[in-house]
């Protein structure tokens, strides 16, 4: 009778509206939990579930590779969450209206604009990671320039700063993304992807092309390959980034 | 059983300050009277300790009932005591005009219908029976014929004294340095701190004002993030504040001012993702500020307008929400990602090779306000180069030059 009981009930939430309401408690241990999702399906299948909580991740590769819009779509799906993002700008290259398009919310985000200077990131970095609080700590020393001055000065930025910086979020659920042209974190960051562009692809009235023809003048796409330089898993994946 | 002393005077700051001497429940009724309730047995000693202070024009009055008093007080000359028990007798023979002085609203008309009727004292009215009375006059007589009768229809309303959150302080020598100045300010922000925790209470804003060795002032108002009661919190940030902008002359004096506000509820949920906690995010953002600049530092807003770059910087103020349903969570794999513009501020001057580049798109043109002097008219170009960087160029037809606006990344 009790056993009778107990699939007559799973039968009704099964289609009831509460179906999406009511869940296991061993949902609740998600896998997720430590991982902050990219918001790119194919990657967080590589990285299994996503970028690691309390650790140093690296987002390296040259210019026009995705990686700022991989670090937005990840910051996008974080902020959906309801998560505070503390955004360190050392060359003040953030763009709010890409940020706005990419689905980040703006109300979330904290921008602190370092007017150019590694040193003032470098501490301003220092100070939200102690703060606490924050799901994501995105760090972007990458310069807005082809050749500029940051491909050489994160070099030169001494090991003890990531090391600081790595101890600072570690045991927390902070996300710390650091956005450089080459890695430069050493040992302390736990995971170090690099991405390299593919191909940009153009829009044309019939759909997407992968070389210019005659009357196309739209970008589509450029397409992206992520590979895991250091980490506990290995592997590359591509994916693609639309054009605005 | 309490026992209440009415004071008249026609300036209450001193009928206050004596009240407050003599017992800590005092009630004020402004603009002329105050009144204070005692015991009974403490009434012989009270009575005379007033009676030698009294002065006119202060008159004083002593009754078992607060309405009893306070009408009795305008009779005494310049002091009366109405015996227990005996305060409808003794208020039988006032006219019911005297009501008005309680603060009691009487209608013209209804003076006139006791007045036809013969009814001109409070002893004629409390006499009439209570049923007839509400019959002809509705319910609301009622309150009237008590309060005729001596007895108190409200209740006690006790005196709170405003409480300041104000501290100042002269000092005897000058300060040149930050640290002595600190040391007085952690001192007087305890003592602040301690007044909001006992009126339950959190600052909203702090104003800091120094009296500088040249005559000057010095003025500094911090807008707190969050309410907060913690004084040392308070004296961090007011600290790291006066670190990024000191005076600029010796410091002779000071105010210290503090709003006060009810202090912001947060309560957390069970399944919320971490939220930054309000006083270690105020704390973080003064520092922050400290390093980088008030103007770098908060939530941009985009504007609703198509200037390129159009945006503000809004204080950044963090309130978590609870993690929408997982039924309505919107998928996040749908959409490719956008590729991003890193802007250039300002946009760099350039000039623009066709050998290197490998494709582009264009142009397009942009324009807007032209109704305004901050008008801008400019084609924009998106442009690959051979070395695989894809950027944003625009031309600006009225300077006639190139600039480069940002790169996709």
């Amino acid at each position: 009778m009790g056993e009778e009981r107990v699939n007559m009930s799973r039968a009704v939430l099964k289609t009831s509206a509460l179906a999406a309401r009511v869940f296991k408690g061993a949902a609740l241990q998600k896998k997720d939990r430590g991982l902050l999702s990219t918001g790119i399906e194919i990657l967080d299948s590589l990285l299994n579930g996503g970028f690691p909580r309390g650790q140093l991740t690296e987002l390296t590769g040259p210019i026009s590779s995705g990686k700022t819009a991989l670090l937005f779509s990840a910051i996008a799906r974080a902020t959906q969450r309801g998560e505070a993002i503390a955004y360190v700008d050392a060359f003040n290259s953030f763009d709010p209206v890409s940020a706005a398009k990419a689905g980040i919310d703006l109300k979330r985000l904290l921008w602190v604009r370092c007017q150019s200077s590694l040193e003032r990131a470098l501490q301003a970095g220092d100070i939200v990671s102690r703060a606490g609080g924050f799901g994501v700590i995105a760090l972007d020393l990458e310069t807005a320039g082809p050749t500029g001055p940051a491909a050489r000065s994160v070099g030169t930025i001494s090991y003890h700063c990531w090391l600081r910086l790595q101890q600072a979020i570690e045991g927390t659920s902070t996300a710390l993304l650091l956005l450089t042209p080459e890695a430069a974190a050493g040992s302390s960051s736990t995971l170090v992807v690099t991405l390299s562009r593919q191909q940009v692809c153009w829009q044309t009235s019939s759909g997407m092309v992968k070389h210019p023809v005659p009357g196309c003048r739209l970008f589509h796409s450029l397409g992206t390959e992520l590979r895991i330089v250091r980490g506990k898993i290995n592997g590359h994946a591509a994916f693609c980034c639309r054009f605005q | 059983m309490p026992r209440f002393v009415a004071v008249f005077s026609k300036d209450l700051a001193p009928a206050l300050a004596l009240a407050q001497v003599h017992s800590p429940r005092v009630e004020a009724h402004p603009p002329d009277r105050v009144l204070l309730e005692i015991s009974e047995r403490e009434e012989p000693r009270i009575y005379s300790q007033i009676l030698k202070t009294l002065k006119q024009p202060l008159r004083l009055a002593v009754a078992s009932t607060r309405t009893a008093a306070l009408l009795a007080v305008n009779q005494a000359d310049p002091a009366i005591i109405v015996p227990c028990g005996k305060e409808r007798e003794f208020l039988a023979p006032l006219p019911i005009q005297m009501l008005s002085l309680l603060g009691v609203p009487i209608k013209r008309e209804l003076l006139i219908t006791l007045g036809n009727w013969g009814v001109q004292t409070l002893g004629e009215l409390a006499e009439l029976p209570d049923k007839e009375l509400v019959a002809r006059l509705g319910p609301g007589i009622l309150d009237l014929q008590k309060t005729a009768r001596g007895e108190d229809c409200s209740l006690f309303q006790p005196f709170i004294p405003e409480i300041s959150f104000e501290e100042t302080q002269e000092l005897d020598f000058t300060l040149f340095t930050l640290e002595p100045l600190n040391f007085i300010l952690g001192s007087l922000l305890e003592r602040i701190g301690d007044r909001l925790s006992e009126t339950g209470q959190a600052a909203e804003s702090v104003c800091l004002d120094l009296k500088l060795e040249d005559g000057s002032r010095y003025h500094r108002k911090l807008r707190l993030a969050y309410p907060i009661r913690d004084s040392k919190v308070i004296f961090s940030l007011l600290r790291l504040d006066l670190q990024s902008r000191p005076p600029t002359a010796g410091i002779v004096g000071l105010h210290l001012k503090v709003c006060p506000v009810p202090p912001r509820v947060f309560q957390h949920a069970l399944f919320q993702p971490t939220v930054p906690n309000p006083e270690k995010l105020t704390r973080t953002l003064a520092r922050l500020s400290a390093l980088v600049g008030e103007d770098n530092l908060g939530s941009p807003v985009v504007l609703d307008t198509y200037r390129p770059d159009g945006y503000r910087l809004q204080p950044f103020a963090f309130e978590g929400k609870q993690e929408t349903e997982r039924a309505k969570a919107p998928s996040p794999f749908k959409a490719l990602p956008l590729l991003v513009l890193r802007r250039f501020r300002p946009p760099v001057p350039a000039r623009v090779q066709k050998t290197e580049i490998a494709a582009w798109t264009g142009p397009w043109r942009s324009s807007g306000e032209w109704w305004m002097e901050s008008s801008w008219t400019r084609d924009e170009w998106d442009i690959e180069f051979k070395n695989g960087t894809i950027c944003r160029f625009y031309w600006n037809p009225e300077d006639r030059k190139w600039f480069l606006e940002g790169i996709y990344d």
